[in-house]
């Protein structure tokens, strides 16, 4: 018969030479060394990130010459608004719909089915909509960043860049924050008309709501704080999307297996940073009121 | 047969000028997470001067190259590169240092999102005040000399392994580095190319003056390429000469490298587990 964990536990410590006494002391180096593995990594995070935004800064503030490249900056932009389009609006349009459909019933039962316009709307603009944003960005940028990066770092093109003492931040990352910093907001904007328009479907088809009516309900709903959040939310999780999948793509070592691993870090870490952001943020407005 | 270095250079081209130390490296140590790569190496490579560093995978002949360009941190020993104590260096005046260190990677290493001329042109819009007109004779001079000139306007994915490492030649010449350090120049390269990468750092030398240090494993490349060689082995050097005296050198790791011999010293197994042990462990066999 196979012992319970904790007398598994017991015996290979035994084996190990280590007396259980010394358990608690193991357990917390291990917990201690991971935590400050952590914090290095949010560091060089964060030096990175600084680095790209060195380049931003105006040239007269910097020692180093130079600007970031406009045209990568464009390229950025397309990709990052124009790229995920078709996906988003299969996402945000589906998901409109389903919330519809859901809260219907619900709405129905309690006779309030008038409502369903507003909910909707406010659902769509101050949460679905920028989470569902990133969520998308994480896994059709992050993960094509990341991979990107990588790959970079295998064929040693980023050691090319330092061996000419060219800053990959400023060709590499900086046009691609600039890229997302521009386009996220304009892909929340369309987030929230394309959730709301499959709120809008549902409720036309199925509850026989006039469109006009539904419009008009929605906008009442809705107040600028509302959109300026949603669109607050959908900038820095574009941000931290890009930030990460560089951070984890430029540290790839093991090559093409190394590779897939920073491609499934970046989408991972994204999307746990994201909700974490959205926590704070939605806690930070909650407080102001 | 090995073609003397002599038949890679014209007539017209000057005998080299062989000055003061460019490159000193003494006792170097480098390791790797408790792995020493380089144990105690001391090299000296002198103005104009070609040398060719030989050794298995593994002996540390990367590491040199990388700790030369303050890639990699010595934990002992000294480096001077052109008269800067490379370890010492802070960032921007690394960032100094490697302008003047050009670097032709093992697989040319060109920038993928850039075309040819772009991958030449970024590097001197970053390092020089020249006007765009005069960056783009420059660009199509450096890739005259590589035979290249036509393929300005292609992308790196349209050109084949030799012409890509030839671009990255031109590349790692564009700013005339007075020391060029190659990793492995001739890897991937059928015979042609190979002679033809050859040529051009020969020539480099004798022309520019420049000072040039090559890793490879083709022999026939390095011994006629070479001023001096020097054979890594375990992070050392354990031979240094010239062709003619690396021809008849009695280290017998040397001698097997050059013969490509499979038994020898350099995979002498006596110092390792038994094969039987290793395979079943020393619990099973007892």
């Amino acid at each position: 018969m196979t012992p319970p964990t904790a007398a598994r536990l017991a015996l290979s410590f035994k084996e190990c030479g280590r007396t259980p006494d010394k358990r608690e002391e193991l357990s917390e180096g291990v917990s201690t060394g991971m935590f400050r593995k952590s914090m290095v990594s949010v560091g060089d995070w964060g030096t990175s990130v600084g680095r790209a935004f060195y380049w931003l800064a105006p040239a007269g503030l910097r020692r180093r010459r130079g600007a970031v490249p406009a045209f990568a900056i464009v390229e950025q932009v397309d990709r990052f608004s124009i790229g995920v389009l078709p996906l988003l609006t299969v996402v945000l349009g589906f998901v409109g719909m389903i919330l519809a459909l859901q809260l219907a019933t619900i709405l129905e039962l309690l006779g309030v089915v008038e409502f369903l316009p507003s909910i909707v709307g406010i659902a769509m603009v101050r949460e679905m909509a920028p989470l569902l944003v990133g969520v998308v960005l994480s896994g059709f940028a992050g993960a094509s960043i990341a991979s990107e990066i990588g790959s970079m770092k295998v064929s040693d093109e980023l050691r090319a860049y330092e061996s000419f003492s060219i800053a990959p931040t400023r060709y590499l990352l900086a046009p691609r924050l600039v890229g997302i910093a521009i386009a996220a907001p304009i892909v929340t904007g369309l987030g929230f008309y394309l959730g709301i328009g499959g709120g809008l479907v549902i409720a036309e088809a199925i509850l026989g709501m006039d469109s006009g009516q539904y419009i008009t309900r929605t906008l009442a709903a809705l107040d600028l704080q509302d959109v300026l959040l949603g669109l607050l939310k959908g900038e820095v999780f574009g941000l931290l999307v890009v930030s990460i999948a560089w951070f984890e793509g430029s540290r790839v070592t093991g090559g093409a297996l190394g590779v897939g691993r920073a491609t499934t870090a970046a989408v991972v870490k994204s999307v746990v940073a994201i909700i974490a952001a959205d926590l704070l943020l939605t806690f930070l407005f909650f407080r102001i009121g | 047969m090995v073609t003397p270095r002599s038949s890679l250079l014209s007539e017209s081209d000057p005998t080299p000028v062989v000055g003061e130390p460019v490159v000193e490296v003494r006792e170097l140590e480098v390791s790797f997470g408790g792995r020493r790569v380089l144990r105690g190496l001391d090299l000296e490579v002198r103005r104009g001067e070609t040398l060719v560093v030989l050794g298995g995978s593994g002996s540390g002949k990367s590491t040199l190259l990388n700790a030369l360009t303050g890639s990699v941190t010595p934990s002992r020993g000294t480096i001077r590169v052109l008269g800067s104590s490379v370890a010492e260096l802070d960032l921007a005046r690394l960032d100094a240092h490697r302008v003047k260190v050009g670097f032709l990677f093992q697989n040319g290493a060109l920038f993928q999102s850039m075309s040819v001329r772009e991958n030449l042109a970024c590097v001197l819009r970053e390092h020089t005040a020249l006007t765009a007109e005069e960056i783009d004779i420059l660009v199509k001079m450096k890739l005259e000399l590589v035979g290249l000139r036509h393929a300005v306007d292609l992308m790196p994915a349209e050109l084949s392994g030799g012409m890509r490492k030839r671009v990255a030649l031109a590349r790692a010449l564009v700013l005339d580095p007075p020391l060029m350090l190659y990793d492995e120049p001739g890897a991937g390269l059928d015979p042609v190319s190979l002679a033809g990468v050859d040529r051009i750092i020969a020539t480099l030398g004798r022309i520019l003056g420049m000072t040039s240090i090559v890793v490879t494993h083709h022999i026939e490349s390095a011994l006629r390429l070479a001023d001096r060689l020097v054979f890594l082995h375990e992070g050392t050097v354990v031979a240094s000469g010239s062709p003619e005296e690396f021809r008849t050198h009695g280290d017998p790791r040397l001698r097997q490298f050059l013969d490509g011999a499979a038994e020898g010293p350099l995979n002498d197994r006596s110092g390792r587990e038994d094969y039987a042990t290793s395979l079943l462990g020393k619990e099973r066999l007892r």
